[in-house]
């Protein structure tokens, strides 16, 4: 047996080895420390967002004051934020008919009803994650202090980007269509119907289709929409396109599907309620 | 150890973490991860075992896992095996060269970073990553003995 370097106890090392695999394991397979986590992101963000708006905020305008130059960043600021909000209701107002068809959304009257898009703003969205790994999450704030539920529709102004998971009442998850534990029902313009789930990869889900169930052709850059069977998303939203197509076996391909909707091309949501 | 070095060290490790999330940004256009941290704690581990224990190592993996919002335990189950490892072969690795060292250690990254890619990327594994981040520890560990000594030098593990 190894000789171990003095005062090493052979028993502590394989102890607190043996701890950490279990605990590895329950979370793994039990997500049993979610909360904990959960605790942990909101604390960071809260003292990231305190320390930004009370400490560092105030330090860097007094800074940028003295140029003068502040306000015009602020100008600028605000305007780029006040066009993400515009585009998001644009992007709504656009598909306001499809919206309609859907029983759970009523924003036929969108000038006179409170209209029911819910800006929010990132404020946590792990980009090296997103681009590294299968989990593809981002964490916003509501513009009003509301509690936002789960499985809420996200968007952006170029298309859905996925949906909403409840933390409290200053904050909520989103989970991305390309999460790997997202699955959201899609459809072709040919009736045809699949689950697509996330690929784990930015803008990409996939769907395998058995062909011996149905005759069915696909082509790349053909269009996919939402079906809206989960009661989720809304049905004949534009969601993205074929981007390839992988023979798994003689009966069965797999779609590749890049989405619309890119989640770093603006800091502004909008959530349907 | 003190609980001001205590302190320090775990500081320094979320520093360490913050700037391989950072780095990684960049570096994984071109299939490399940094890992800063990992390299750290295996030259602490290996300059101080008895200090650097197995808790210690869990304890600073269930930081990181938290701060790097990861599957709880696997920064920690992963550094405490690596500790394991480094007092098992402690006598061994005392009489490698450095350069020996370097390349056991950039084997212990490459087999860390496939086991968190096992894990984190199921769906896209790519043996490239693993096999070039043996590469980039090996660079990063030249610089991590003088980073380790400029670091712990005021708190004497």
């Amino acid at each position: 047996m190894a000789r171990l370097p003095d005062r090493s106890s052979r028993f502590l090392l394989i102890s607190t080895f043996t701890i950490c695999l279990l605990i590895l394991f329950i979370d793994f397979r039990f997500n049993t420390f979610k909360p904990v986590q959960n605790f942990y992101n909101s604390s960071s963000l809260f003292i990231q967002i305190f320390s930004k708006d009370f400490i560092a905020s105030p330090i860097y305008s007094s800074i940028l004051s003295i140029w003068d130059t502040k306000r015009a960043k602020d100008e600028i600021q605000v305007l780029k934020e006040e066009l993400d909000k515009q585009l998001i209701k644009n992007y709504v107002i656009s598909n306001k008919e499809i919206l309609n068809r859907n029983f759970f959304f009523d924003i036929s009257n969108l000038e006179n009803t409170n209209l029911a898009l819910l800006p929010a703003k990132v404020v946590s969205f792990d980009v090296n994650k997103y681009r590294c790994c299968d989990k593809h999450r981002m964490f916003l704030l509501p513009e009003v202090s509301t509690l936002v539920d789960s499985f809420k529709v996200v968007i952006n102004s170029e298309g859905i980007i996925g949906q909403s998971i409840k933390i409290n009442r200053n904050l909520f998850e989103v989970i991305l269509l390309s999460d790997k534990s997202h699955k959201i029902p899609i459809q072709n313009e040919n009736e045809f119907y699949c689950e697509a789930s996330g690929l784990g990869i930015p803008k990409k889900i996939f769907c395998d289709v058995d062909l011996t169930l149905e005759e069915t052709s696909f082509e790349l850059d053909q269009q996919i929409f939402s079906s809206g069977l989960g009661g989720i998303f809304p049905k004949g939203i534009e969601i993205g396109s074929i981007y390839e197509i992988q023979d798994i076996s003689p009966k069965e391909v797999r779609l590749i599907i890049e989405l619309n909707a890119n989640p770093l091309s603006s800091n502004y949501f909008g959530v349907l309620q | 150890m003190r609980v001001s070095g205590f302190i320090f060290l775990t500081i320094l490790f979320l520093i360490l973490s913050s700037i391989d999330m950072k780095v990684n940004l960049f570096l994984l256009d071109f299939f490399i991860v940094s890992n800063l941290t990992y390299l750290f704690l295996c030259y602490l581990c290996f300059m101080n075992p008895q200090k650097i224990n197995s808790i210690f190592a869990a304890y600073i993996g269930f930081f990181i896992d938290l701060h790097q919002n990861v599957f709880f335990g696997l920064h920690a189950t992963l550094f405490t095996l690596t500790v394991l490892l480094i007092n098992y072969n402690y006598f061994r690795l005392r009489m490698f060269s450095t350069f020996q060292t370097t390349i056991a250690f950039s084997f212990f990254t490459a087999f860390f970073v496939g086991f968190k890619s096992i894990l984190l990327t199921t769906m896209n594994f790519q043996y490239l990553l693993v096999f070039l981040s043996f590469f980039s520890a090996f660079v990063s560990y030249l610089i991590i003995p003088s980073l380790g000594k400029l670091l712990t030098n005021k708190i004497k593990l």
